[in-house]
């Protein structure tokens, strides 16, 4: 009884550590590879803790081993952005200009049925008032009303807001986004050419943005500000 | 980047754990299979068999105590009733003395196996 007890008390530390060394995005809504990690830690530490025939390394290797790989993975994928789409995948566009992407709805198994439970969750209760809808990494869907629907602001009480999409985001990070580009009807030699009129090449952005008017939001990095 | 550093030395600690564990558990099963040896020399010299078993006895029980923290305790429990049958067996003459010897070897070869990271093993 006291050594169930005693590895309670280890397990106990241990998980907190294991937490605590993931960082606060393991406290927020899950990712995929996250949900996978906390699912299998919390099985690995009942193991440990309620066989003691088993010996109580064989419960801290592999929780450890399964933080630090997420962490490393977490730093590999801060770097790469073809290994942060493999972990975590991408989010996709569901509603654009107001019409549902119906093949991507088939794409993510989402039935309208679903798609309208998120958008009430969201505070949305009837389609057509969405503009623009993001069925993000973690499942959930981020939406857009159309302008009208949109609380009154100072701002928009002086100029009514047009529907249109969010901004694209165009360059992330030096590279530069093909779908971005795709949903912005722009081409790679075109916003070139309008980097250079900033003095900018696309390795030196940090986050390209461009809103439907076509004009561009460049934050550039920190040792590359030229603009 | 700290977080980074301690995954790292974390992993880097469990490798150098995991292989000072087979080195550990090699060593500690070398000693024993002199041990048995020992015993199994005493007995077909027919002398001195109780001393030697003793002597197994007691280096299986600091054996046990250290293994217990690395690997599963079933195989051990295994050994530790496979050591205790071997008195009786002597002093009853029986004629399984010698293979109880070698089953005791054989649980050793396992327990060494099982820490040995080969693919058969980890599929």
């Amino acid at each position: 009884m006291l050594i169930v007890f005693i590895r309670g008390i280890i397990v106990y530390a241990l998980v907190i550590f294991a937490t605590r060394i993931m960082g606060k995005r393991q406290l927020g809504e899950l990712s995929p590879s996250e949900l996978v990690i906390t699912i299998l830690i919390s099985n690995i530490a009942t193991l440990s803790m309620e066989d003691p025939s088993l010996p109580m390394l064989t419960g801290i290797i592999p929780i450890l081993t399964l933080v630090c790989l997420d962490i490393l993975a977490s730093f590999a994928a801060l770097k790469s952005r073809k290994l942060r789409h493999l972990i975590s995948g991408r989010p996709k566009v569901i509603i654009s200009n107001g019409k549902i992407d119906q093949a991507v709805m088939k794409e993510l198994r989402f039935t309208m049925d679903d798609v309208c439970a998120s958008l009430r969750s969201s505070g949305v209760f009837n389609i057509d008032e969405v503009q623009y809808a993001v069925v993000e990494t973690t499942g959930t869907i981020s939406v857009l009303q159309k302008a009208e629907n949109l609380p009154l602001t100072p701002k928009t009480l002086a100029s009514p807001e047009k529907a249109q999409n969010p901004p694209q985001v165009i360059i992330s990070d030096g590279d530069i986004i093909a779908s971005g580009m795709a949903g912005a009807n722009l081409d790679e030699k075109e916003l070139r050419a309008k980097l250079k009129r900033k003095h900018l090449e696309p390795q030196d952005i940090l986050m390209c943005t461009i809103d439907a008017d076509g004009a561009l939001n460049i934050i550039p990095k920190e040792n590359k500000d030229k603009s | 980047m700290k977080r980074i550093l301690i995954s790292v030395v974390i992993i880097a600690v469990i490798i150098a754990m995991g292989c000072s564990a087979i080195a550990y558990i090699d060593s500690h099963n070398n000693r024993l299979y002199g041990h048995i040896d020992m015993v199994l020399k005493a007995y077909e010299d027919g002398s001195g068999v109780e001393e030697k078993i003793n002597d197994l006895s007691r280096f299986f029980e600091s054996y046990e105590k250290r293994l217990s923290c690395i690997v599963n305790e079933e195989v051990l429990n295994e050994m530790s009733a496979s050591i205790s049958r071997l008195m009786p067996m002597y002093e009853s003459d029986s004629d399984e003395f010698t293979a109880e010897c070698e089953t005791l070897r054989s649980f050793a070869e396992r327990i060494q196996n099982s820490e040995t990271p080969t693919w058969y093993r980890i599929l």
